[in-house]
């Protein structure tokens, strides 16, 4: 009998429990090649495309458009084509639901929240995949690990994947090391770095989280710099954006705040607004957010620098917080690459993609 | 994010605040288990339960067991907070504030007025109201109104227990008297709520749903039954805007009345008795402010105007329910709906 694969509704992210199929991409007999994209998923947070990670025809459409299933719900059968329909039938009828992250199998790839004590702070990280070499994913501003939920499953194939909450965010203590700085911040995540034995990472920032990556890339070995809409000296930052979104207290006036982040204001959904409220309210984060505004204008004032050592910069084309830089470049050595359909997230908005530019970039073959 | 009872939410921000400034103290009847005898220590944590495990922690200077004199409760809370204290007061019932009224009324309340602003009365008055556990009439009411009424008191209603934890945060650092009304069928109702301490301002109100078709303005375990309804006229294409105000005074009249400008129909849903009530007080506010707006008369949905039954079968006819609150959307919407 011919082989028959399952595709599932995805877990991106430890906070994901169950997915809306948004759209199909494809229709019953289409041919699939490796990284075809399959279907949108809308989640609590963003919409994103479930793209093939193997080659077949897809014989059902399990799930309907508009059905909201729990992660690793049985979504589509993926086999070869001129399949016997009994066959598939009894397959789909034999398919038992699982968590992804509950089958031995994915054990190894399966994130985990864990915490670290660095200089007195205690620092959350969700850690995914195994391998020889780690990738280490800082958030921006405001943001958190779980930002990165759609790249790192991918990232977590074939690497150690640790998403770290910056202080004053997600999960880690709200209180900033010494006064603040992008220095005192940067010494932070090196102590992460040297006290978990992560040895030479590859590093991928973005925004703040990459003005943070780049300091850290300064001053201890990385094998890898990817910088996603950095926050670079002399940038042209959105300084109204900072002000607004560490002002902003009810839902509709952070609604707007946050649709300013994405080329599709539709893209931003009533839970991400309603978590991002959530995390404003904690103890501490308003003057961490104060205090960090503070130095992302001390960063964009700051003369413009070439990054500590050749990086991939990644744009969205429509982003309105640090625009691409007009001149293309960030310093020589450094590539740039526009993400077109994205704003500030290409890591959210144009996840297949962005990963897939990371993932060069780790490897050495920078676009 | 780990999921907590309504009660644990109370409870954990007593523990944050008690833990972060020791002029916090909590005081009522049996609130560390012994009622000042010789009773175990902790072996209720109050009535229900709420001020569990506290007096380990804080110990009985700052956790005290009261007899059984209401208003000698609140005098001496208002007095502590007069002179520097931030007190928690418990008081079981609010059926039985009735005997503190001036205590609240005539003195907490007007403290910051009467003395130019130079005194602060940094006060919480914890209480529970509600039906639906069959405590019978004097056991059961939801009093919110007639302290809604009092200028000077700050009126706090939460739904779940993410917003329990919040706003009794932002209660106990409130620098004015606070009625904190809980009500007993939600204790042991569940939600995210985190470890951590987070403060959620009073006046802004939830939008538990949005929608475009038709606004219901709830309060306290009526929000659940109204999102219900929302959930199940949702099938059918109604699409409704759920505002759960949060605290009556200040009351977020903005998220009300831009809300009705968009949908122009309105349904308030509360457990207050019907007259001078709150839903009265929101029907009268889009009417004076809103008028032009409606496209159908305001529909509230309250118990009749009666003392609350004892027998499960009066009081569950009582209370508003699913169906009566379909029934009004229905009807504002210009539906025929079936004469009860």
């Amino acid at each position: 009998m011919a082989e028959l694969t399952a595709l599932t509704m995805p877990k991106w992210g430890l906070s994901m429990e169950e997915g809306t199929l948004a759209s199909w991409h494809l229709a019953e007999g289409d041919a699939v090649s490796e990284g075809a994209e399959i279907a949108d998923i809308e989640t609590s947070k963003l919409l994103n495309t479930l793209e093939a990670r193997s080659p077949g025809t897809l014989l059902r459409l399990v799930a309907q458009e508009g059905e909201t299933l729990p992660c690793g719900a049985l979504i589509a059968v993926l086999g070869e084509a001129g399949t016997d329909a009994e066959a598939v039938e009894a397959f789909i009828a034999s398919f038992e639901a699982v968590e992804p992250d509950a089958t031995e199998a994915d054990e190894a790839s399966a994130p985990a929240f864990r915490t670290a004590e660095v200089d007195g702070l205690t620092l959350r990280y969700a850690e995914a995949g195994a391998g020889a070499e780690t990738v280490l994913l800082l958030h921006g501003f405001g943001g958190d690990s779980g930002n990165w939920m759609f790249v790192s499953e991918d990232l977590a194939r074939d690497h150690r994947v640790i998403a770290l909450d910056l202080p004053g965010h997600g999960g880690s203590d709200k209180a900033l090391p010494g006064d603040g700085s992008l220095e005192d911040i940067a010494a932070l995540v090196r102590g992460f770095i040297a006290g978990e034995g992560l040895g030479a990472v590859h590093l991928v920032g973005h925004s703040v989280g990459g003005a943070v990556a780049e300091r850290v890339a300064a001053s201890c070995e990385a094998r890898s710099l990817t910088l996603i809409a950095p926050l670079l000296p002399g940038c042209a930052l959105n300084r109204a954006y900072i002000a607004d979104f560490t002002e902003a207290k009810r839902k509709r006036e952070l609604r707007e705040v946050l649709t300013r982040l994405v080329a599709d204001a539709e893209a931003i959904s009533r839970d991400m607004v309603e978590d991002v409220l959530r995390y404003k309210r904690l103890d501490g984060v308003a003057e961490a957010l104060a205090r960090l505004g503070e130095v992302a204008g001390d960063i964009a004032d700051a003369d413009p620098r070439a990054p500590a050592m050749p990086a991939l910069a990644i744009w969205g084309e429509a982003d309105r917080i640090i625009p691409p830089p007009s001149g293309g470049k960030v310093g020589k050595g450094s590539t740039v690459e526009i993400v077109a359909g994205a704003g500030h997230l290409p890591h959210l908005e144009r996840a297949a993609e962005t990963a897939r530019l990371v993932r060069a970039n780790i490897a050495g073959e920078r676009p | 994010m780990p999921r907590k009872t309504y009660r644990q939410a109370i409870n954990e921000a007593l523990d944050c605040e008690m833990a972060r400034d020791d002029t916090v103290i909590v005081i009522g009847e049996d609130i560390a288990g012994g009622a000042g005898g010789s009773g175990e220590d902790d072996a209720y944590g109050g009535v229900l339960g709420v001020t569990k495990g506290l007096v380990g922690k804080y110990g009985r200077a700052r956790v005290i067991d009261t007899p059984i004199t209401e208003s000698a409760i609140m005098g001496a809370a208002a007095g502590a907070a007069s002179t520097g204290l931030r007190p928690v007061a418990e008081l079981m019932f609010v059926d039985f504030l009735g005997v503190c009224f001036d205590q609240i009324f005539n003195q907490a309340a007007k403290f910051r007025y009467m003395f130019g602003g130079k005194a602060r009365t940094p006060l919480v008055i914890r209480s529970m109201i509600g039906a639906g556990m069959s405590a019978a009439a004097q056991h059961s009411q939801a009093l919110h109104p007639i302290f809604t009424h009092i200028p000077g008191l700050k009126v706090v209603m939460p739904s779940n227990a993410y917003d329990a934890k919040g706003l009794l945060i932002q209660a106990i650092r409130d620098d004015d008297p606070v009625i904190f009304l809980e009500h007993k069928a939600l204790y042991d109702t569940q939600a995210e709520v985190p470890d951590e301490a987070y403060a959620i301002p009073f006046g802004e109100a939830e939008f538990v749903t949005e929608g475009d078709d038709v606004t219901i303005v709830a309060f306290s375990a009526m929000v659940a039954r109204a999102k219900a309804v929302a959930e199940e006229l949702e099938r059918d294409g109604i699409e409704v805007e759920l505002i759960d105000p949060r605290t009556t005074s200040p009351l977020d009249e903005e998220a009300i009345l831009e809300s009705v400008e968009r949908t122009g129909r309105l349904v308030v849903v509360d457990e207050g008795s019907p007259r001078c009530g709150m839903a009265a007080d929101i029907a009268a506010l889009v009417a004076s402010k809103g008028f032009a707006h409606l496209k159908a008369p305001v529909a509230m949905v309250t118990p009749p105007h009666t003392p609350v039954p004892f027998a499960p079968n009066l009081e569950a006819a009582y209370l508003p329910s699913n169906e009566r609150i379909a029934a009004a959307v229905r009807s504002v919407l210009g539906e025929t709906v079936p004469a009860e």
